[in-house]
């Protein structure tokens, strides 16, 4: 009888231990729902996710499946671009050299065709000749296509060759895979060659272009030169050494402030003007942005999901070295809209418009991935900086 | 396992372990304590006893139905119209310690959408006092509950004192059983502390339910 007691006493007292620990007396739940705001976004972007968005040409630009356009002078919402006709899977879309590129495929395996578009005001669309790509090849045994367009901010263009096995367990291990990247030359593709035995396995992250020099990321090499084909990029990875970058993931890589920004699978946010980095959390990072609204800017940085360990998600925001969660922070406004918006979503980037509206308003878009465990059911989400304050994320 | 799966388990075990642990000791302590009806004979189980509610008798009930935001004070956005209706749970147990007059304790859930998108969703537990009447075959109630809740919302979870008052009216519809609807106004303090009272806040909920009566 006694022992039973005591093993009904200690037992409460866990229970009750329990229940202690779940509690947060910093957070105020009646105050935060007081605050919530009710998200109304479009049928284009709910439930799914949303990989990139730009300006061009009066419009903003966001990439799902598809391509999708609203014009930010009048009021009208957003629409599906038909690039090539009403059905088609868009592989990636960016700008450069006032042209926006599109990476489409079209048809099925063993026969689709995958090209790359371009258009001058985001009406017209033309495809650049078959020739411009190199080979592709679809088989039972072999798939060799492009799956990645990246561009830079001074108008170079490149795309992503990527060749694997279909049948093995996992074609996008990027020791299943060979990985290699074309520059565009204005007329055709030309294959760009790295001084590294690995490279060519390696999955490619992006390219950006500083004040002087083009950053080419794979995912755990950096390369650095001052010309857009990489014939003079080197190896810069062990540039990077306290903390030391080889032997990471890198998950991103961004130009924010001028600066080139790399980011690695287990949460290391690494700049490149001065090779420093730290650790910011222990989830992927993926992309970063600079926003207002102090002079100098404010950098975001996405998160994304790992394998393990915490599934909560969303992105940081401060000044380098010294971030806070966003539910923390002054873009998301408060925290109630924070948590019931973006928060639980893996972000794939950002895109903060520096031109003013007519209205004296800046845009800062947010592309997520809604999750099942989050509220968001849209990917995308805007906030609108006024001058002085942020509106908080709102569904677009 | 997820934190806030874990306090609600916890939250039931620590309202079944009691109540499992009174049940155990029932033939003992509770048999003598159970008078004779008013006519002197022993109650049938077949029919409905003329007077009910007399010391030593024993009812479990269980209950669902609407839970209807009433209040959000003070005002910090939009009040209570962020919520949306929910719904509501509860399990209760009362013993009659004097003619008409129960205690007892009860566990109960609800849940509420937000207008964002989430849920908030309350689990108080809590010890009753109820008074009990009959006008056969219908009988009335009325009842206030005093105890904790634990609270969760995305992701966060809070514990704080709860009251609610109320009262039902039911239908002896068995000799056993009786089906009625009842009301609750649910008082839900969000009290804080060390230098977070600002979001100290005071709710409060209308609930509407239909209750199920197994009087032991």
């Amino acid at each position: 009888m006694r022992t039973t007691r005591l093993a009904r006493f200690a037992l409460s007292m866990a229970l009750a231990s329990l229940l202690a620990l779940s509690c947060n007396n910093s957070y105020g739940v009646f105050s935060s729902v007081q605050q919530e705001k009710k998200q109304k976004g479009t049928s284009v972007f709910q439930e799914t996710p949303v990989y990139s968005a730009f300006k061009f040409n009066g419009s903003y630009y966001a990439a799902t499946a598809t391509l999708n356009a609203r014009s930010i002078a009048s009021s009208s919402g957003w629409s599906k671009v038909n690039i090539v006709s009403s059905t088609y899977y868009l592989a990636g879309a960016v700008v450069a050299g006032g042209k926006i590129y599109a990476l489409i495929q079209t048809g099925t395996e063993p026969n689709m065709v995958t090209s790359v578009y371009y258009s001058t005001d985001g009406g017209s669309w033309t495809a650049l000749p078959g020739t411009a790509l190199p080979a592709q090849a679809y088989s039972t045994s072999y798939i060799s296509t492009f799956d990645a367009l990246f561009a830079t901010s001074d108008g170079e263009l490149y795309a992503e060759n990527h060749s694997y096995d279909p049948n093995k367990s996992d074609p996008n291990n990027p020791g299943a895979s060979t990985y290699t990247l074309y520059h565009f030359n204005g007329t055709s593709f030309d294959l760009l060659s790295f001084a590294s035995s690995s490279a060519s396995s390696l999955a490619f992250r992006g390219v950006v272009k500083d004040a002087t020099n083009y950053w080419f990321n794979f995912n755990n090499e950096i390369f650095r030169g001052s010309l857009p084909d990489a014939s003079n990029a080197t190896d810069v990875t062990a540039s990077f050494a306290s903390p030391a970058l080889s032997g990471k993931t890198i998950w991103g890589l961004s130009l924010a402030n001028g600066k080139a920004y790399i980011t690695t699978y287990d949460g290391y946010i690494f700049q490149g003007s001065d090779f420093t980095g730290y650790q910011q959390s222990s989830l992927p990072l993926t992309q970063v942005a600079q926003v207002p609204p102090i002079a100098s800017g404010i950098l975001l940085v996405g998160t994304d999901y790992a394998i393990s360990g915490s599934l909560a998600v969303g992105y940081y925001e401060g000044a380098y070295q010294s971030m806070v969660g966003g539910a923390s922070g002054a873009v998301d406004n408060n925290s109630a809209i924070y948590n019931t918006t973006v928060y639980n979503s893996p972000v794939h980037a950002f895109f903060y418009d520096p031109v003013a509206d007519a209205s004296g308003n800046n845009t800062l878009f947010i592309c997520v991935s809604p999750s099942l465990l989050s509220t968001a059911f849209y990917g995308l989400y805007s906030s609108v900086w006024n001058g002085s304050s942020w509106s908080g994320w709102s569904a677009e | 396992m997820k934190p806030h799966s874990a306090a609600i388990l916890a939250l039931a075990a620590l309202i079944l372990l009691p109540l499992s642990a009174l049940h155990a000791e029932g033939p003992d302590t509770s048999a003598p304590a159970i008078a004779p009806p008013a006519t002197g004979e022993a109650p049938s189980t077949e029919e409905t006893p003329s007077s009910p509610f007399l010391p030593g008798e024993q009812q479990l009930e269980l209950s669902a139905g609407f839970h209807i935001p009433a209040f959000l004070l003070p005002i910090a956005g939009a009040g209570a119209g962020n919520l949306y209706l929910g719904g509501s749970f509860g399990f209760s147990y009362q013993y009659f310690v004097a003619r008409s007059f129960a205690v007892g304790g009860n566990l109960s859930g609800a849940f509420n959408g937000t207008i964002g998108g989430s849920t908030v969703f309350l689990a108080p537990l809590g010890a009753t006092a109820s008074y009990w009447w009959t006008k056969l075959p219908f009988e009335f109630s009325v009842l206030a509950e005093g105890g904790a809740y634990l609270m969760r919302y995305n992701n966060n979870g809070i514990i704080d004192p709860f009251a609610k008052a109320g009262g039902g009216i039911y239908w002896r519809a068995a000799p056993s059983w009786s089906l009625g609807i009842q009301t609750y106004l649910w008082f839900v303090p969000e009290i804080h502390y060390a230098g977070y009272e600002y979001l100290n806040q005071y709710a409060g909920f209308v609930e509407t339910s239909i209750g199920a009566i197994y009087h032991l």
